[in-house]
């Protein structure tokens, strides 16, 4: 039996890996970023649920168990003002980046000029990607009372008073949340409006639809993958950042997060916080549940 | 006709609508960067005597302040933005091309560290680490942290990017080609942008992360830790030189990934 000796044909380690059934080598390619999410993943989280239902004596976890952590969280006014608070921010942050995004990804898809358009769509994602706090800080002093805006208003006279609520309040939280993640909303409402034809909205027109009917039955409906997408996105991560509150927000507000992080830092309250963890775990799995029962995502694509 | 009265001012709306976003999006790191060269110890408005003598303090006096720190997460986030590039591009290249035991839960369990708060993975990495394992927690475990985070982001860049190529690999090898030709002639090259794609995000998302790096950092101080310290003492317009150099880093950065991506179609 004669072996064709072509360059690349044949060599030890091509056999080798074509002896391997493909279920197989699929399995040993998967198998790895498994073991690490595993490792530095799951048990990390497992760790907290465990500690969230164990007795803590001494400063040391003991293998009692106890629902105490959980009847704490879910009484005290801190972490359910808290909640309510980011769930608040996380709702209000999302609706304002759908009415804001909306028009913005349809001008986008459907009638931004060929050449211009993937420059405009990098203008709206890059921003996402600067730090939290350098672009928190930017906004403090473009808010801050002897900041630009103030000093603008004031010099031209429009305002005696600088306007204080510029910064450190809900609304400074609010916009910097949802400037930071408009381009998640924008992002797959652009996908699904790219795919729209525009023939679908001229024969709407044909029929004799007036461009706000022509809109809310074509452009809405094409988009809503986009919106529920992008809605979960922005809620999501509105819902668990913790850096733009701390900085826009002043002190008087500390969000969800912020309150779990000041149990950390005492280092004393971690069953405690480990609970409180394990809360916004369950309220993440039922937000996403409940989307997903809702809508059917493999239908809506 | 009033339908194309209409129509237009919903034209004219739209685009001073989305000129509207623009500029709100960018007018504060603009006036950040100009501020980062006014004259006066306090970058109040308005702007004036020009000077770079902010920048030339960083890399004076204030190195340990500010510039150390930028060198420690550049660090960190290169390291993460390779090792979560090779493993996360495993799982992309296992989801577009495998049919395995679990293959169709694959990709959510790869995506679930996207969904879960930074703050509690870094609490549970944080809980893992000092209380289980004994470690002393430093940049090295800010890494763990930011290659979980990261990972699903290079999975879903390179799955995304093998998808459509398989007809090209079966046509490769109806033609006669073995497992490592067609994978070098054919999906090295493809994956190649998808790779340099995922490095640049993957390094720009861990380089912009800072809940975790606040839990995971230990005595090793990273720049959103400097960044929350120095702006407890006041504003200054140090900070304004440092996250101007901040955003530079990062403009450039995903430029060179758009480019990439541009270049290679698509």
């Amino acid at each position: 039996m004669s072996v064709e000796t072509e360059p690349g044909e044949t060599t030890g380690v091509a056999q080798r890996l074509r002896a391997v059934p493909e279920r197989t080598r699929g399995a040993l390619v998967a198998l790895p970023p498994v073991a690490y999410l595993a490792v530095f993943f799951a048990i990390p989280l497992l760790t907290i649920l465990s500690f969230s239902v164990r007795v803590q004596q001494n400063l040391q976890m003991t293998n009692a168990l106890t629902l105490d952590h959980y009847a704490t969280v879910l009484t005290s006014e801190t972490f359910r003002g808290a909640l309510f608070y980011s769930v608040r921010i996380a709702v209000i942050t999302t609706a304002i980046t759908l009415v804001v995004g909306l028009p913005v990804s349809y001008y986008l898809a459907l009638k931004a000029d060929d050449r211009f358009r993937n420059v405009l769509l990098f203008l709206v994602i890059a921003p996402l990607w600067i730090n939290f706090f350098v672009r928190s800080y930017a906004m403090i002093q473009l808010g801050s009372p002897q900041g630009f805006i103030n000093g603008f208003l004031t010099s031209v006279g429009l305002i005696g008073e600088p306007l204080r609520w510029l910064v450190y309040s809900q609304p400074a939280v609010i916009f910097g949340l949802a400037s930071l993640y408009l381009p998640l909303m924008v992002l797959p409402l652009y996908a699904m409006l790219r795919q729209l034809d525009e023939a679908w909205l001229e024969a709407a027109q044909d029929l004799g639809a007036g461009p706000l009917r022509t809109h809310r039955e074509v452009t809405l409906s094409a988009a809503l993958p986009g919106m529920i997408l992008g809605g979960l996105f922005v809620f999501l991560l509105s819902l668990g950042n913790q850096a733009v509150p701390r900085i826009l927000g002043g002190a008087m507000n500390p969000t969800y997060s912020e309150t779990i992080l000041l149990q950390l830092e005492g280092s004393v309250a971690w069953p405690t916080a480990a609970a409180a963890s394990g809360v916004m775990m369950a309220f993440v799995v039922l937000v996403l549940v409940g989307v997903f029962n809702v809508f059917d995502m493999e239908e809506l694509f | 006709m009033a339908s194309n009265v209409t129509r237009r001012l919903l034209g004219y709306g739209l685009k001073a609508w989305v000129l509207a976003v623009y500029v709100i999006l960018f007018t504060p790191i603009v006036v950040m960067v100009l501020f980062s060269f006014d004259g006066s110890p306090i970058p109040i408005y308005p702007l004036d005597n020009l000077t770079t003598q902010w920048y030339s303090q960083l890399f004076g006096a204030y190195y340990g302040d500010y510039i150390a720190p930028l060198l420690n997460s550049l660090q960190v986030a290169l390291v993460t933005s390779v090792i979560a590039t090779i493993l996360g591009g495993m799982g992309g290249f296992a989801i577009s091309r495998y049919e395995f035991t679990g293959s169709s839960l694959y990709p959510f369990v790869l995506a679930t560290p996207a969904m879960i708060p930074p703050l509690i993975t870094g609490f549970g990495m944080l809980a893992f680490f000092q209380q289980t394992l004994g470690l002393q927690m430093s940049k090295f475990t800010v890494v763990f942290g930011h290659v979980a985070m990261t990972m699903p982001f290079a999975a879903f860049i390179v799955a995304g990017k093998l998808g459509p190529e398989e007809e090209l690999e079966r046509a490769a090898r109806d033609l006669g080609a073995n497992y490592v030709q067609v994978i070098r002639e054919v999906t090295v090259p493809v994956l190649g942008p998808a790779l340099v794609a995922s490095l640049l995000l993957t390094f720009t998302i861990s380089f912009g992360e800072s809940a975790m790096v606040f839990i995971l950092s230990g005595s090793d101080t990273l720049l959103p830790v400097a960044l929350d310290q120095r702006f407890r003492a006041g504003i200054s317009p140090r900070y304004n030189a440092i996250s101007t150099i901040v955003v530079v880093i990062t403009f450039g950065l995903f430029t060179v990934a758009e480019a990439v991506r541009q270049y290679f179609g698509e």
